[in-house]
């Protein structure tokens, strides 16, 4: 499915396969576009405008103009946003700005925009990008590993006091955006919202800054870096770079998937003790046979034991269990203390009073001298007896059905391990294992392109 | 300049401890990954174990698990050679799938000849030939050109010694399956691919891209969950 973008004009046809699952999900799951209508100190608010990148927790973005790293000649605004160039003398120096800190490449993709307020007195204006190091009286562009857009002859200039022809001119009134996209190394700029073609593909390596040069007496500047909506459709730039990024992931060579993922499968369904869907399961791919028959015997049994647990029969899981795991009661004791709280906490529903506190004395106290958790969960527990209506005690939450549900998801995790089998299923684990692996690729800044991934995107399920 | 890219050789060392601090920090609920594996069970034509899944972990599906059967008995028509119902079939479920569809239905008619010849049914392949295909291939110069190559297949007498041999081999048969599977579950709103594959890729892709920059339990084995 090739659908004809609006950038048709600097990138051709673009593919935006809609795998309908990732698009969808990715209006539906991330954060709102910032519309903050108060335009003062509102840098803690700053999210790139868009609503396709993740995990921006983990990157800081520019949210203004530097006070300090500013030409002398220009004055900032008291919301840093502003800057007019005010010296009067004839021989007009140029004066650069930078905002407060640089680009971080892995946030995939950067946009910001500038709004002309004046062009002055000749409108000698440039907008772009560049490193730490640029002089604060040059304009951007004009320096090495810096590429500026300027406003009186429409030129671009690439490390060079001399521009090539880009685009048209602009002036008072214009808004004139820069895109940096760090996964594909390009800049491009736009004015009022139309982008103007490709700039240069040549930034790798390079920390950039936001930044604006001035030249003329009343040339005013107002920077935009995500405070409002921008005049340019940036989230649409950004969807069509997460399919793209989504089209190389499913383009990564794995072996065997076929087979990896049946194993994946059975394996998770044999975890959960689904025994009849493990059955038809292993029978359909042909995985079946007597390693799987001890399995499932080893799954009815866990699956008898949870029932009993979740009907309350305290008793008779400890006699199931003596029974078929010798050892485990005494190699796991926060299991078997949990049972006997659990124990105490049902006889409390259904026991006289008097048997439950001598339950209480002869098979739990003693667990209080074991550590101090087991101590404050007995405490919990016992003063359940000091209310006559134990239902509506400050305590009652411990009755709850909820809390069996809790112990048969311990006991089985415990139940596994003894087994020598994996507490989380391997497919569970594997899950895990990319979300975390893809939060340390931008954390350590490995690739831009994780920036558009989000693990959900790939699990969740369009049930249309 | 902390957040130049490219500029630190040295790798950062993430421990095993700390790795499995942000793991357990995960949150991946028990019924998004049931219906990953439905997921996975439904696309992959498992239909009973489908039923029993959702039986069994009370997980919903919006797809009608007895169009999984349809599905299977479509793929195992062609597979086994036997194009006209698979055809037949498909027009039950839904006779707009190869009406929409014309290459769809071309690499199907085609499929069809290629049995004809396999059989050693020249008369019968080369009257289908004239009669159904050549006026498809009127219509379109990729058809026709597919056309003509298959039709070469008669001019050897041992097909199996002609260049285009391949036409007859199983994966030609898979193919043809394989774009009519897709097709029938484009027409069902659902996607063609299952979600698990492509989470094993998400993770290959992202732990070479973290390689660049450091050490930390990886997971190699991707059955086991063992790590490095």
């Amino acid at each position: 499915m090739y659908l004809q973008s609006s950038f048709s004009n600097n990138r051709g046809v673009i593919d935006t396969s809609s795998s309908s699952s990732s698009s969808s999900s990715s209006s539906n799951s991330s954060p709102t576009r910032v519309n903050n209508s108060n335009s003062n100190n509102n840098s803690n608010n700053i999210t790139n405008n868009s609503s396709t990148l993740y995990r921006q927790n983990l990157y800081e973005l520019p949210t203004n103009w530097s006070s300090k790293e500013k030409c002398s000649h220009l004055e900032l605004s008291s919301n840093s946003l502003r800057v007019t160039y005010k010296n009067n003398k004839t021989d007009n120096e140029a004066g650069l700005i930078r905002a407060n800190c640089c680009i971080p490449p892995s946030c995939g993709i950067y946009y910001f925009e500038i709004t002309v307020i004046s062009k002055g007195r000749d409108g000698y204006i440039g907008i772009g990008v560049c490193t730490s190091t640029m002089l604060l009286s040059r304009l951007p562009g004009w320096e090495r590993n810096s590429f500026g857009y300027h406003g009186d002859d429409g030129n671009l200039f690439k490390g060079s006091g001399s521009g090539v022809s880009y685009g048209p001119t602009y002036t008072t009134g214009d808004v004139v955006g820069c895109c940096i996209n760090f996964v594909q190394g390009t800049i491009f700029f736009t004015k009022n919202g139309v982008p103007l073609g490709e700039a240069t593909k040549d930034i790798k390596g390079l920390s950039l800054y936001p930044c604006a040069g001035l030249r003329t007496p009343g040339e005013s500047l107002e920077a935009n870096f995500g405070q409002r909506p921008f005049s340019f459709d940036v989230d649409q730039l950004f969807k069509e770079e997460k399919q793209r990024v989504i089209k190389t992931i499913k383009n990564t060579k794995t072996v065997e998937d076929d087979s990896i993922s049946t194993q994946l499968v059975l394996s998770y369904l044999i975890h959960h003790g689904y025994s009849e869907t493990v059955k038809l399961f292993a029978k359909a791919t042909g995985t079946d046979g007597d390693s799987l028959n001890s399995q499932l015997d080893d799954i009815k049994n866990r699956q008898r034991i949870s029932e009993l647990l979740s009907k309350g029969h305290i008793d008779e899981v400890m006699k199931e269990l003596d029974q078929i795991y010798p050892k485990f009661l005494t190699q796991n004791r926060h299991i078997q203390f949990k049972l006997l709280c659990q124990k105490f906490i049902e006889m409390i529903k259904t026991s006289p009073i008097e048997e439950t506190m001598s339950f209480g004395q002869n098979y739990l106290s003693n667990f209080s001298f074991e550590s101090k958790e087991y101590e404050s969960n007995l405490n919990e527990i016992f003063s359940l007896i000091a209310y006559s209506d134990p239902y509506t005690s400050p305590v009652s939450f411990l009755l709850e059905k909820s809390n069996r549900d809790q112990i048969i998801n311990d006991l089985n995790c415990a139940l596994l391990v003894f087994c020598h089998k994996p507490a989380t299923p391997v497919l569970e684990k594997i899950v895990k294992q990319a979300k975390v692996t893809i939060d340390q690729v931008v954390y350590q800044n490995a690739s831009p392109a994780a920036a558009f991934i989000n693990v959900k995107d790939f699990i969740d399920v369009d049930d249309n | 300049m902390s957040n130049s890219y490219s500029s630190n050789p040295s790798k950062k060392i993430i421990s095993p401890s700390d790795w499995d601090e942000k793991l357990a920090e995960v949150n991946i609920s028990k019924s998004d990954l049931n219906k990953l594996v439905m997921n996975y069970l439904v696309i992959e034509g498992y239909q009973e174990a489908a039923a029993k899944f959702q039986e069994e972990s009370n997980t919903q599906t919006t797809v009608d698990l007895a169009s999984i059967a349809d599905r299977m008995a479509i793929r195992s028509a062609i597979q086994s050679g036997d194009v006209e119902k698979g055809i037949e079939i498909v027009n039950d479920l839904n006779p707009e799938i190869l009406d929409t569809n014309p290459q769809l239905y071309f690499h199907l008619q085609q499929q069809k000849l290629i049995e004809l010849i396999r059989k050693g049914m020249t008369a019968e392949a080369l009257k289908f030939a004239q009669d159904e295909l050549a006026p498809q291939g009127e219509e379109n110069n990729k058809f026709l050109e597919e056309l003509e190559k298959t039709i070469s297949l008669l001019v050897f007498e041992d097909t199996a010694k002609s260049p285009l041999s391949s036409l007859l081999d199983h994966s030609q048969r898979q193919k043809t399956a394989g774009e009519l599977n897709s097709a029938i579950l484009l027409s069902q709103s659902q996607d063609k691919d299952p979600k698990l594959p492509t989470i094993l890729k998400l993770l290959k892709w992202a732990q070479t891209q973290l390689d660049t920059k450091c050490f930390y339990p990886k997971i190699t084995n991707t059955v086991t969950g063992e790590y490095e």
